[in-house]
Parts: C-alpha cells; structure tokens; sequence
C-alpha cells in the first residue's frame, strides 16, 4: 500500500497515528500532511454525517448527493495517503469503536464546529482519560470560549472579521479583499496548527506527556496581518491602504506586459537595483534624473515612474520582462496563473511540486505538494484520497483486532453506514 | 535567559539568520520556547530599517516590524565576512540545534560553512535554507521580494479586480508562507531526530509555498482548461460576498440549503418581497444571472437599514455565516479577542512602556505559547554569549570590536 514503507525507507513521521474528525480544507490539510509524511491518518467519518465531512465529499456544495461520495474535488486533494473508516458517530457504537482507537493513537485532530465533538462525547477530557499522553488538536473558528464562541465563520468570514478586507487593496476601491479563494484555510490555519502539534509532539518525546491545543482560526488568521493592527496597537494609526506599493521601495508594482491579461511583478529597493532596471529599459537617463535618482524622489513621483515602468512593460512578454530583470539582478517575476504553474514553470517541474494521483473513480490528477523537502531523504508519498469506507475492514480487524463476524454484526446494526 | 524561558521547545538552541521571508519562521520557535539567537552585522540587522516605528521616531531600536517579527529572540552581532567571524559561528553552530539561514544557494559553501562541513561537526544539526526559489534549478538564482513571491507563486493572479491589475492581498503573505512551511519542516526534521539522533538540511523554496492557495483552481482548469482569475467582489452565487450596509460593508456567504431561513430573515422587515414565491426555491433558478442580481439587490436593500453589529448579532444567531468588514482598529477592539486576551502586554523598559502585541496563533494546554522578552536591542547579549557561553576574554572580545568582528 505504501511505497516508502515497502522499500523499508522511513519518512520522518512513520509510526505515527492521527484520527481525522475534520471537514473542509484547513483541517483535512493539516492531516494531509501527517499522512504525506508517513504517519497512518484515519478518516472516521459516515453517510450519516451530512452535515459534516460528507458535505466536503462532495462534487459541488449542491444537494447530498450519496453516489458522488468518492469524486469530491475537496476531498479527494487534501486525502491523499488517508485511510477511510467508515463508523457512525451518532450510534453509541460508533463512538465506543473511535474511542478504542484513540487508546492505539497518537494525535485526535478535530476541526467541526465546537458543538460537534461535544456531542459525541469525544472532548480532551474523555480522550486523555483513554490514552493519557494524547494530543488533541480542536479548531473552532472563533475559539471555544469567549463570547462569539458559537459564531460560525467561513474562511471569507475570517479575512473580513481579520481585517484583511481594509489592509489590501487601495483607498480607491471599497474593501474587497482580492482574492478568490479561502486564503486562511491553505495558509495560517493548517500551518499554525501543524507547527503546534508537531512542538507538542516532540514535548510528548522528552517528556511523556499530551496535551490539548486549542486553535481559533480567527485569532490565527489576525497573525498573519503583519504589523498592520499592531501599528493600530501603539499609534493608534490606520495604514493608508496602498495596494502593490511601498514606502521603501519604487517601483514597487504590477506592470502589464503584451499579450491578454499579462503582467509582471517589479520591485526595486536599493539604488544598485534601481540603476540596474534603468540601464535594463535603456533609459539611463533616468538614473540621474532628479525626479527619480533618489528613493524618496521615486516615491514623490511614482504615478509618474509607473507609467515609464509600463511603457516599457507593455511592448515585452512577462517572461522577458521578468528574465531580463532577473539577469540584471532585479527582483521580477511574472504574475503566474494556474496554466503557467500546472503546464509551464520549469522552476516548479525542477522542484517536483505536482504529485501524480489516480484515483480510481475520477481518473489522473495533479495533487499539490509542499514548499519545503528534506534532503537526502525518502520523498512524500502519492496515494489517492480513501473510497468512502475503504479501510474499515483493515482498521477494524488488523488494528482493533475484531473478527469477520464482528465486523459483519456491526453492519447489521447500522453502526458502519 | 534560559529561566525565563519555557514552551515545547524549551532547551532547543537556534541560530538566525534569516531575511523577513525567514523572520516569522524563527519567532514562531522562539514563542514556542526555542533559545534563538538572531546574529545581526555590526551596527544592526537591515531589518530594522523597515517601518512603522514606534511614535513614528525612525530609529533601529524603533521598529516596529523588528519588534513584531523578534520577539522572545536573543541578538549577538557578527560579521561573517571576516575570517574571526567564520570561527565564532561554526563555535556557535557546534551548541546549535537548528540554523536558519536565507542565503542565496551556495553562499554557505562559499563562506566556508556549508552543510557539509556544518554537519560533519554536529550531525545533530538540523540546517533550514529558505530561499526565494529553492537549492536547485533554473532559477535558483532568481531575486524575489514579498510581491514578486505572490506573483511566481500564483495567489496574485487571483487577488484584485477584473478590471484592473492584479492587486495583492495585505501583510506579506508570499514571507509567511515560505516561514511557515519552513516551521513545518524544521519540526519534522526536530521530531525524527529524536529517535535518530542524525540532524538534516532542508530545502524551502517560498515559490513553492504558495501554489497551494490556487486550492480548486487547479481541478477546474484540469476538467475545463478555464483559468480562474481575480475576481474582485463577482458574485458568483446569491447572497455571497461583500455588501454595503447602514455603517459599514458585511461579509455574507448563503449556503443553498439555507434559502428559506433567509427569505424568512428578509420578511422580518418586510422586505422579502416576491422571494416568498416558490419558483424561488429552485436553486437552478436563483442562479441565472438575472435573479442572482434580484436577490444581490433586495438583499442590500434590507442590509442598508441595519448597522454592522446588528447584522453581525443577529445574522449568527440565525445560523448564517455573516462576519462584520472589520476596520483595523475594530480587529483591535474586537470583544470576542478581548475576551480570550488574544492581545498581550510586552515591557520596553528602554522606551519606559508597555506595548500591546499580537497574541498566540494556538493555545497549548501544557506548554503555552509565551513571549517571554521584546525584541532584543542591537548585540543585546553579546557579553551573555561570547563571555560566559564561549568563554572569551575581555581582552578577546576588545580586540573583535576593534576588528569589527563584533
């Protein structure tokens, strides 16, 4: 089943078991890469919990749909190299079975609504009374105590709430955050909780001992701000909202380049830099031009720095415009879109990014990687996200041990379902 | 310091020299408990440079993006371009367990302090290299600052307005990326090393920690060859997105299963309207452009009579995921940050005060977040290292100053 495994190479998280209670992108994320990593993650989940993680196995976010359980796109990319078992919580059996198996695991990552694994019965407390070293990761959106602490939150909902909304963009616009997608649920979120439960386990090495880590994706989203609301904090001070720009830097920008919805990114901080893209441009001239020959000169006048920038951007492809700079010892780089990234970068291919996955119901796909590799070292592995129940047989007999015929009694009783 | 010290990591040693894609990275080991000490040129870190300031006085000691970004760090100046500086780092690396470093590929070797050499002197040696690109490729040797790291990295191509250039996102996310995969990979590295005892180097590549965020956009181009772009505020389902109301804009997502509660919600003012017609429930039918824009509408209308808070208080106890637009000085005064103690107090007995600060990203039950001192001043524990940790003399230290070594 495991590549690695089978050759005998040990990844650096080999050994360890994690039980997912988790739905949606940050948590599945973070069990991703448990289990790209070598630890068995466990999926525990049902037909019978719509409103959890069913609804991430699905296609689309429409009606539950029970013959599409296995080609939800969500799903299917953050549960690489998972196990699946299915088991309804909501019979008490289910709940006894999952509780058996937090006394053979190392790490219980929940990241439902607060309510959820309350109601199960499956809290730290109950937990660490089973398996007293266990590490239990819960991640509410807005943290389990506190007065919003039953509020719910897309990850949408936590940029607006983190004030990210008022410190992108410019004055100009309303405050729309840019950006399409989830961005604390790919970043700060899983992260965060990763590099918490990864210190807590190394704790638990030396010392014998579990924890509970509480994560608030709301407080955890407000990190990645920067010095925006700290600035607030000591000077009472509002940034202005400056979009691409910089106050220690010019040209600091997006420049559009030739071709349909081309740009480049151009940043330039230091005067070398700044002689560099002039003498780049062929516009020498520029550098000892008083407009522009210092920086606090290039930021007086930077509408007007922007528009050379661009005049000369917009004749060039965004390759060449990035190569060029590059060469010159420019910072540049084209705006990549997911085309570029998927079908092109040969920074990306050099790196091994994309992870070849076929799953057997909807086919080959490219899975994301990691931005960061151990050297000489055995490498993630690739297997496609668990079949709704795929491993119930495996972690109900191989790892609890039970018989056939249990097995089959638990069918019967609806508690597999 | 030691004592002042606790955390899951406490006991663990690192030496930082990372840029701001790497400063986030160390302090959040730092925060955790891990003994960093930041090692800054003579006459102070670049990094300092960087504004706000406090009071807006610029001024190294001032900074506030060095405050936010070093805390719980301790700092020795070195010059590692002078052969007396080489000798006192690989000293230091010997006590070291982890090095974090931000230089370009091959300028570790080229200073006589590669891996190789590094390792061989403490395979227990854990070495995190985090660059704009990678150790390896085509364009390892490329320049990239935070922007530039969006924009390769493809969140860029998603952030901003149709009709208008790509427009990032705020707060450096392209350096937080590259500084959080690099934690994630340091403490596996940590973790493996427990059991066998053999350090390793990591390869962070911030180009490559970012192409996650495309999430969906990479199946969607993978079935469809459509390439999402930036979007701005295009509603794409009813009731989903940024609205005006009476003080503010509102965050609202409408789940579809969620519509008659939402009708219901809107009737409370009266304002419901022809929503209350059963064609309406086809979710097929709200979809079409048309309607979509009909419901956007009266939607805003209802949200133009009611204040953020009301709309906020309200929406949540419907069940609906609605978030308030925050202003950065409402994130600072939010009750419910307030009421956990997200913010948290930090002395500066230099600047005779007491400043408020980010709080924790997680709360460990057993070994809690802490930070345990401000940033460290400019060589602040120079003495503490160079005198009592590596045993050097008065005379030794004077004559390093004099060299510029220290």
């Amino acid at each position: 089943m495991v590549a690695a495994m089978e050759m005998g190479e040990t990844l650096p998280l080999t050994g360890l078991r994690v039980l997912e209670f988790a739905y949606f992108v940050a948590g599945p994320l973070v069990g991703k890469l448990f289990a790209d990593f070598g630890a068995e993650v466990i999926i525990i989940e049902s037909e019978a919990h719509l409103r959890t993680h069913a609804s991430s196995r699905q296609p689309g976010h429409g009606a539950l749909d029970l013959t599409s359980l296995n080609q939800g796109n969500m799903f299917n990319r953050y549960g690489t190299n998972k196990l699946s078992l299915k088991l309804d919580l909501n019979h008490p059996k289910g709940v006894e079975l999952s509780k058996r198996l937090v006394a053979v695991s190392d790490i219980v990552l929940d990241n439902y609504a607060p309510h959820v694994m309350e109601r199960w019965g499956l809290t730290y407390d109950v937990l660490s009374e089973i398996k007293s070293d266990i590490i239990v990761i819960n991640m509410p959106t807005m943290g389990r105590g506190g007065i919003y602490r039953h509020h719910r939150a897309t990850s949408w909902n936590l940029l607006a709430m983190a004030g990210f909304n008022y410190i992108s963009g410019t004055e100009e616009n309303i405050p729309i955050c840019p950006g399409v997608y989830s961005h604390p649920d790919v970043s700060c979120n899983p992260f965060h909780a990763m590099i918490a439960l990864l210190s807590a386990l190394y704790h638990r090495e030396l010392t014998g001992k579990g924890q509970h880590i509480e994560l608030s994706q709301f407080e955890s989203t407000v990190c990645f701000t920067e010095t925006a609301i700290f600035d607030f904090l000591v000077n009472g001070r509002t940034q202005e909202r400056i979009g691409n720009r910089s106050d220690h830097a010019a040209p600091h920008g997006v420049y559009r380049c030739k071709g349909d919805d081309q740009w480049c990114a151009i940043t330039v901080f230091s005067d070398d830099e700044w002689r560099a893209l002039c003498n780049t441009m062929s516009r020498a001239d520029l550098i000892t031009n008083r407009k522009f020959s210092t920086l606090q000169a290039r930021l007086r006048n930077v509408e007007e720095l922007d528009r050379i920038v661009e005049e000369w951007t917009c004749e060039k492809m965004a390759e060449e415009v990035m190569h060029s700079l590059q060469s010159a010892g420019v910072p540049a780089g084209k705006v990549q879109d997911v085309a570029d990234l998927l079908e092109r970068d040969p920074q990306l291919k050099e790196w091994g990014y994309w992870i070849h996955v076929d799953h057997p119901e909807t086919g080959k796909s490219k899975g994301e990687g990691w931005g960061f590799e151990l050297l000489d070292s055995p490498q993630p592995r690739s297997r496609h996200a668990p079949l709704l129940g795929e491993h119930t047989d495996y972690v109900l007999q191989e790892i609890l041990g039970m018989s056939e015929e249990e097995v089959n009694q638990l069918i019967i009783d609806g508690v597999i379902r | 310091m030691g004592e002042l010290k606790s955390g899951p990591l406490k006991g663990i040693r690192v030496l930082d020299l990372a840029d701001p894609e790497g400063l986030y990275c160390t302090k959040l080991l730092a925060d955790l408990g891990a003994d960093v000490i930041r090692i800054e040129p003579p006459g102070g870190d670049p990094a300092r440079k960087i504004g706000p300031f406090y009071k807006d006085e610029s001024h190294r000691e001032k900074s506030l993006y060095w405050f936010h970004y070093n805390t719980s760090k301790r700092s020795i100046t070195l010059n590692l371009q002078t052969i007396d500086g080489k000798e006192l780092f690989k000293r230091l690396s010997l006590k070291a367990d982890i090095i974090v470093e931000t230089f370009a590929p091959g300028v570790m070797d080229d200073m006589g302090v590669g891996w190789k050499k590094l390792s061989r002197a403490n395979p227990r040696l854990i070495l995190a290299s985090i660059t704009r690109f990678g150790q390896k490729g085509p364009w390892k040797q490329c320049e990239a600052s935070d922007l530039v790291g969006v924009a390769v990295g493809g969140l860029l191509s998603t952030c901003g307005w149709p009709d208008r250039f790509p427009e990032k996102i705020g707060g450096s996310q392209a350096y937080h990326m590259a500084s959080v995969q690099a934690a994630v990979g340091i403490l596996m590295a940590l973790y493996q090393r427990v059991k066998t005892q053999e350090g390793r180097h990591i390869d962070i590549s911030m180009h490559a920690s970012i192409p996650v965020s495309l999430m969906v956009s990479v199946p969607i181009y993978e079935k469809t060859g459509e390439i999402r772009k930036r979007d701005g505020d295009r509603h794409t389902d009813p009731a989903n997105g940024i609205f005006p109301c009476k003080d503010g804009y509102i965050d609202f997502r409408l789940r579809i299963q969620r519509w008659d509660d939402f009708v219901h919600w809107l009737d409370t003012d009266g304002m419901a309207g022809e929503l209350k017609d059963d064609k309406w429930k086809d979710p097929w039918f709200r979809q079409r452009p048309k309607n979509l824009q009909k419901i956007d509408e009266m939607f805003s209308e209802f949200l133009m009579r009611h204040t953020k808070k009301e709309l906020y208080e309200d929406g949540q106890k419907r069940g609906f995921e609605i978030a308030p637009v925050n202003t950065v000085r409402e994130v600072a005064e939010n009750a419910q940050l307030r009421a956990r103690d997200y913010f948290v107090p930090v002395e500066h007995p230099e600047l005779d005060t007491t400043l408020e600060y980010l709080g924790p990203p997680y709360r460990l039950s057993l070994t809690p977040w802490k930070i345990s001192t401000r940033a460290p001043l400019i060589g602040e524990h120079n003495r503490e290292i160079y005198e009592n940790e590596l045993g050097l003399d008065r005379q030794e230290i004077t004559t390093l100053v004099q060299a510029g070594v220290i």
